[in-house]
């Protein structure tokens, strides 16, 4: 048998072998965010979100600044989504969100474009321009129509 | 059976003498009849009165059962540290004299599996005996050693009946021996069991006794007070 | 046929009936928990033949059964133009599937059978005996620490393949199919969640953990007190705690909801 030490060590290495495993399964991998600072809600209201789902990321010039936190349905049977997004960030009030697809066929996110205002979306406040998602099926029948087929 | 004496278990392979001794300790419930310790009745108690009772007993079984994983010292201290307060070094030093009364010493650090048969037997002796329990129960102590150990064990059961007082109750087939030590012999045999003094059961004319213990055994039982009187 | 009825009857009694004592056997160990805790040196040695022995075959197989993964689906995504969906579906099905059931399989035959065998062994000695002898609760010196052990390795060996695997995929995919390495990377970040995927992988990897250790060290106990004894302990560890393993993983998964 190994004397106690030895394996005491054996054990202890592989117990945070596990833990940097499991940390990185966790962190890296399922994306759970320690702590990422202060976070504030924005609203955005849309007349098509299309496949988008929660968890979806924010995006300001292709970076992520934030994840989609709830979808609802208002009164008005339109989309509201909810976006998290980091607090300092500083979005001016006439920025525009709008529903991107990566790639032809790959998954949607919100892609925020700002504006030209100095004032700056606070918590809870929502997003004045918003533009939906572009459906391959609707924009195939627009075409096809517009044709006059 | 009395207190403080050294009784003698015999009877051919399969009669139970070792599910007697393991009806002593507990570890069986008997079919039917009843088991008392002290005065206590076994049966119906749970593991924890049980566990009262086991600390006054000392049992060794026949192939020791020493954990193999530990080393002499951890096996033989392992009653102290379990059921005492002692530190560290006061069990060291309790293994060390229990284990030079049997005759070992220097064994501490090694594991079960680096020791010799009569040394694994003493070792787990000296386990048994280390609570200085009221009761030892031997399963066949003698069995697959040498005439040298076998001596030594005996010598050691004689002298902690004779100095320490204690009960010693040991099965074995190991005839000359265990007739040299027993005050009472209780031969199992055919599901009934005789019992008496070396002398009664030799000098009595009980046939399947009289089978068992041959002729040799008859002859060194008549002779045994005068080996003793005989040897100071 | 009415003696076809009564020997099914007879055995669903039987398996009942042994469903009980296990369900007991788990209950003297969860009281020999609260009772008092095993002395650390005892966890870390049932840790070390638990855990450290089990991780280089864990290691190995996740590597293995992630190149595997990766060829295949590399394959097979290619062909609809979707390579770049691997890191997803081998992040998901590594992730929720393969990792806690493989590697609990693999633990039951490294970890679980020798658990038994031990145990099994220190009963066919009478080495359980001489600890009730002593006074001392066999369940809470030998069986509690291993079980706990085998319980607490689990989710970290469940890691530790999943991790190697997504390696082996990796190296599959990119090194030798030519896969992008940021596409493969955020496609496995974009897919896999932490409350979805994660924690549903650490809740079954702690959940078969309970069940090898309880399975392991119940049969370990329960063996007939000699060496065919011990084999058919160790064997029926195997096959019980597989099966276990599969039934229980159907079970969490329905009740997850996907």
């Amino acid at each position: 048998m190994q004397s106690n030490a030895t394996r005491d060590l054996v054990v202890g290495l592989f117990v945070l072998l596990g833990l940097l495993a499991l940390s990185y399964l966790s962190l890296q991998v399922g994306g759970v965010e320690l702590s990422s600072g202060e976070k504030i809600v924005l609203e955005a209201t849309f007349d098509d979100i299309g496949g988008l789902s929660a968890r979806a990321p924010v995006r300001v010039a292709g970076v992520k600044i934030g994840q989609v936190s709830g979808i609802d349905l208002d009164e008005d049977l339109r989309a509201t989504v909810r976006l998290e997004v980091d607090a300092d960030v500083g979005l001016s009030i006439d920025s525009s969100a709008a529903i991107r697809t990566a790639g032809l066929l790959g998954d949607q996110f919100i892609a925020v474009e700002l504006g030209a205002e100095d004032e700056v979306l606070l918590d809870g406040e929502a997003f004045q321009f918003t533009e939906s998602a572009l459906s391959i099926e609707r924009l195939v029948g627009q075409l096809v129509h517009d044709a006059g087929v | 059976m009395r207190k403080g004496g050294v009784h003698l278990l015999l009877g051919g392979s399969g009669t139970g003498k070792s599910t007697l001794l393991r009806m002593i300790g507990g570890l069986q419930q008997p079919t039917n009849g009843e088991v008392r310790v002290a005065g206590q009745l076994l049966s119906g108690l749970g593991e924890r009165e049980l566990g009262q009772i086991r600390k006054e007993i000392g049992m060794l079984f026949q192939n020791g059962a020493l954990l193999d994983s530990m080393t002499v010292l951890d096996n033989v201290g392992l009653p102290l540290r379990e059921h005492t307060s002692q530190s560290r070094a006061e069990i060291a030093d309790r293994v060390a004299s229990v284990l030079a009364a049997v005759g070992l010493d220097g064994v501490e650090r090694l594991l079960p599996s680096e020791l010799s048969g009569g040394m694994l037997r003493r070792v787990a002796f000296a386990r048994a005996i280390v609570m200085e329990p009221e009761i030892v129960l031997c399963d066949e102590p003698f069995s697959g050693l040498d005439p040298l150990n076998v001596i030594r064990i005996e010598d050691l059961l004689m002298r902690l009946n004779r100095e320490l007082g204690l009960t010693v109750v040991v099965t074995s087939h190991h005839m000359a021996s265990s007739l040299r030590m027993a005050d009472q012999i209780i031969l199992l045999r055919d599901q009934t069991c005789i019992a008496g003094s070396p002398e009664e059961l030799a000098g009595g004319d009980d046939e399947g006794v009289i089978e068992f213990l041959g002729e040799d055994g008859r002859s060194f039982l008549a002779r045994r007070h005068e080996l003793e009187g005989a040897a100071p | 046929m009415i003696s076809v009825i009564r020997t099914l009857g007879g055995r669903t009694i039987e398996q009942l009936e042994g469903l009980g004592r296990v369900a007991v056997f788990g209950g003297l160990i969860t009281g020999a928990i609260f009772r008092g805790p095993t002395r650390f040196g005892f966890f870390v040695r049932a840790l070390y033949d638990a855990g450290v022995l089990s991780v280089a075959l864990i290691a190995l197989s996740g590597f293995t059964v992630g190149m595997v993964l990766g060829l295949q689906l590399f394959n097979v995504l290619s062909r609809f133009g979707a390579d770049e969906g691997l890191g997803a579906v081998v992040g998901l099905a590594l992730i929720r599937e393969l990792g806690p059931v493989v590697c609990g399989l693999l633990v039951t035959g490294r970890a679980g059978s020798a658990v038994t065998a031990e145990i099994g062994t220190m009963k066919a000695t009478e080495q359980l005996d001489g600890l009730r002898m002593m006074a001392i609760d066999p369940v809470h010196f030998v069986a509690m620490p291993r079980a706990l052990a085998l319980t607490f390795a689990m989710p970290l060996l469940n890691a530790i393949f999943i991790v190697f695997a997504i390696a082996g995929a990796f190296a599959i995919g990119v090194a030798n199919q030519g896969l992008d390495a940021g596409v493969y990377q955020s496609g496995l970040e974009n897919a896999v969640q932490f409350r979805q995927d994660v924690a549903q992988s650490l809740l079954k990897s702690l959940v078969f953990g309970i069940l090898i250790g309880l399975v392991a060290t119940y049969k370990g106990h329960h063996c007939a007190p000699n060496a065919v004894g011990v084999a058919r302990a160790t064997t029926s560890t195997v096959v019980t705690a597989s099966v276990v393993i599969l039934l229980s993983d159907y079970v969490i998964t329905a009740l997850w909801g996907v």
